[in-house]
């Protein structure tokens, strides 16, 4: 073999190797494309699992705001309020329509004295069950686990207070209004004997539910509770010009004073908490 | 993650429930013993941020519980050792007003309940009124209270009371796989609940903490101090008064096993026996070896 055998021999030989080469090298490229790619798609698809999880936690971990909070509530316990504070007026108009004998159109046949009288004992009473609802936590036992919730006692009482409050409203709305129109009472005086006594027994009653304790309180209410009917009859009987009065400047003076200081009130329970019940 | 309890105390008039306990607690199932009026419930309920302490702070990664607030509530799960609940509630009820008062969205609502029900076996009574439940499943629905809200610090004060053995075990390895990478502190009288499966053990006496440590450094100090026993069933009055008896076993041939604690072999024939931390226990808190009115003696019940 000459030197141009030889060189073709050689040619031949890198051709092939070249070609060996390219085949090897495409079937690694193939194999390793394979791979490549199978290893950036399991990486992109946990990527995306990842982000979908932390999106779905995310979405999850939308907390509800506190409007959604109260309409949740409104379920478990404004129902409850409100059924309860209705009882109470369906339970007085009842018991005033008896003792009236004018049965549930009771309002024609009292004067306007009694009017007063009536709506100042309904409004002192609607205060105090409002009220009451916030010990319910503790008569019941759900106060430790209420406190280490997310809203805690303080949220959970703001959503029952709002539920009364407003329950509270709307009944001495309705009362006023049928004092008014059904009965012999000025609009003036239905207003002040139902404001002035509300306003007193819930800046009153707020303000036992910040010092004291719920066992302390619940005796306390209990005896407010039957002491307040007696104690108003008994004002009307020895000094019955207390039912008599009228709206006067002062007097609005006096329900924007405590409808301030009860906000004041509401305000603080709401920061500070309440005492909790005694040590075990 | 660390709780840190700094130097708490707490006084309730002139009794000390909580006396300088400081303690570190770090991922994992935590036991606290003690016997009744130790000081766990409060020392639980500080941990828990229902009650302040009169000195000290308890601190969650380095910041005071009371600073974080809602963010530590937000992480934080209690079941108290007594709790109640709304009487018109059902089951259903009373979980879905966990989670709403905990901050739960709807949608995790339904997902976290069905699972817990499922954990904890409460599907058949979910609609049920609770105050028709047992006192054991009334006891698993406020565990399933508790784990609501996934929680990274779960603080259960004596969440086995009134749960059959099955229920135990079952709640043991619920807690066990839950508390990889969480905190979880367990207030208990039985022993055995937590021995199996506690990371971490602190046992309380009057207010303070008396020891801590692992089961097993716990335990050490009692080598030596647990031994065992045959003796003839007439003879074993006789050895009650005398020894600290911690269980009896009737074998057959008339004979009783006896288990005790003393420094040294009070029976001839006593053989070493391989302490638990129950005898740890026992040891610590006499008082807890009880008799019932039969005169025979109750393994160590905390009552």
């Amino acid at each position: 073999m000459g030197k141009k055998g030889i060189k073709r021999e050689r040619l031949l030989t890198a051709a092939a190797m070249k070609r060996a080469l390219r085949a090897s090298l495409r079937e690694r490229f193939r194999t390793e494309d394979a791979a490549k790619a199978r290893e950036e798609r399991r990486a992109g698809l946990e990527e995306t699992i990842l982000l979908a999880e932390r999106q779905l936690a995310q979405k999850d971990g939308d907390r509800p705001g506190f409007c959604r909070f109260l309409a949740r509530q409104f379920r478990f316990t404004g129902i409850r309020i409100w059924l309860c504070q209705f009882a109470l007026l369906a339970g007085s108009c009842l018991l005033f329509g008896i003792l009236s004998g004018q049965g549930w159109a009771l309002w024609r046949g009292m004067s306007a004295r009694r009017i007063a009288l009536a709506a100042s004992l309904f409004s002192i009473l609607l205060a105090m069950v409002s009220l009451s609802f916030g010990l319910r936590a503790f008569r019941c036992g759900m106060w430790e686990i209420e406190t280490v919730s997310y809203y805690s006692l303080s949220g959970i009482l703001a959503a029952d207070l709002l539920f009364s409050g407003s329950g509270a409203l709307c009944l001495l709305a309705v009362v006023y209004v049928a004092a008014v129109r059904g009965g012999r009472c000025p609009g003036e005086r239905a207003l002040l004997y139902l404001l002035f006594p509300f306003l007193c027994a819930v800046c009153f009653g707020l303000f036992l539910q910040r010092y004291l304790s719920p066992e302390k309180l619940r005796d306390l209410w209990t005896g407010i509770f039957v002491a307040v009917p007696v104690g108003i009859v008994l004002l009307d009987s020895f000094a019955p010009r207390c039912f008599e009065q009228a709206f006067s400047g002062g007097w609005a003076v006096s329900c924007t004073a405590l409808a301030i200081v009860g906000a004041v009130q509401f305000r603080c329970l709401l920061r500070d908490g309440r005492p909790i019940p005694c040590a075990p | 993650m660390e709780l840190r309890i700094e130097n708490v105390s707490k006084n309730f008039k002139e009794k000390k429930a909580v006396d300088g306990v400081s303690l570190r607690i770090t991922a994992g199932i935590w036991g606290l013993l003690g016997a009744n009026g130790s000081g766990k419930t409060t020392l639980m309920r500080i941990v828990a941020g229902v009650m302040e302490p009169a000195q000290g702070q308890v601190l969650y990664d380095g910041i005071p519980i009371r600073t974080l607030g809602r963010s530590y509530r937000d992480i934080f799960g209690y079941l108290p050792q007594e709790f109640g609940f709304y009487p018109e509630f059902t089951v259903k009820d009373y979980l879905e007003y966990a989670a709403a008062i905990k901050g739960l969205s709807a949608r995790q609502t339904k997902r976290r309940v069905e699972k817990l029900l499922e954990s904890l076996t409460l599907t058949e009574v979910y609609k049920k009124k609770i105050v028709r439940l047992s006192g054991g499943m009334k006891r698993r629905v406020g565990i399933a209270q508790a784990l609501l809200n996934d929680p990274q610090v779960l603080v259960l004060d004596e969440p086995t009371s009134g749960l059959d053995p099955g229920e135990r075990i079952r709640l043991r390895n619920l807690l066990s796989g839950f508390a990889q990478e969480r905190i979880v502190l367990i207030s208990t009288h039985i022993v055995s609940d937590i021995e199996y499966i506690s990371t971490r053990n602190a046992l309380m006496k009057q207010g303070k903490i008396a020891a801590s440590g692992t089961t097993e450094e716990l335990v050490a100090p009692m080598e030596g101090k647990v031994y065992t026993c045959l003796v003839p069933a007439e003879e074993v009055r006789y050895y009650e008064k005398k020894l600290r008896i911690v269980n009896l076993r009737n074998e057959e041939g008339g004979q009783v096993s006896v288990r005790y604690l003393a420094e040294e072999p009070g029976i001839e024939g006593s053989k070493e026996a391989v302490p638990r931390l129950e005898d740890l226990y026992l040891w610590m808190f006499p008082a807890d070896m009880s008799y019932d009115g039969k005169g025979e003696q109750r393994e160590g019940s905390g009552k």
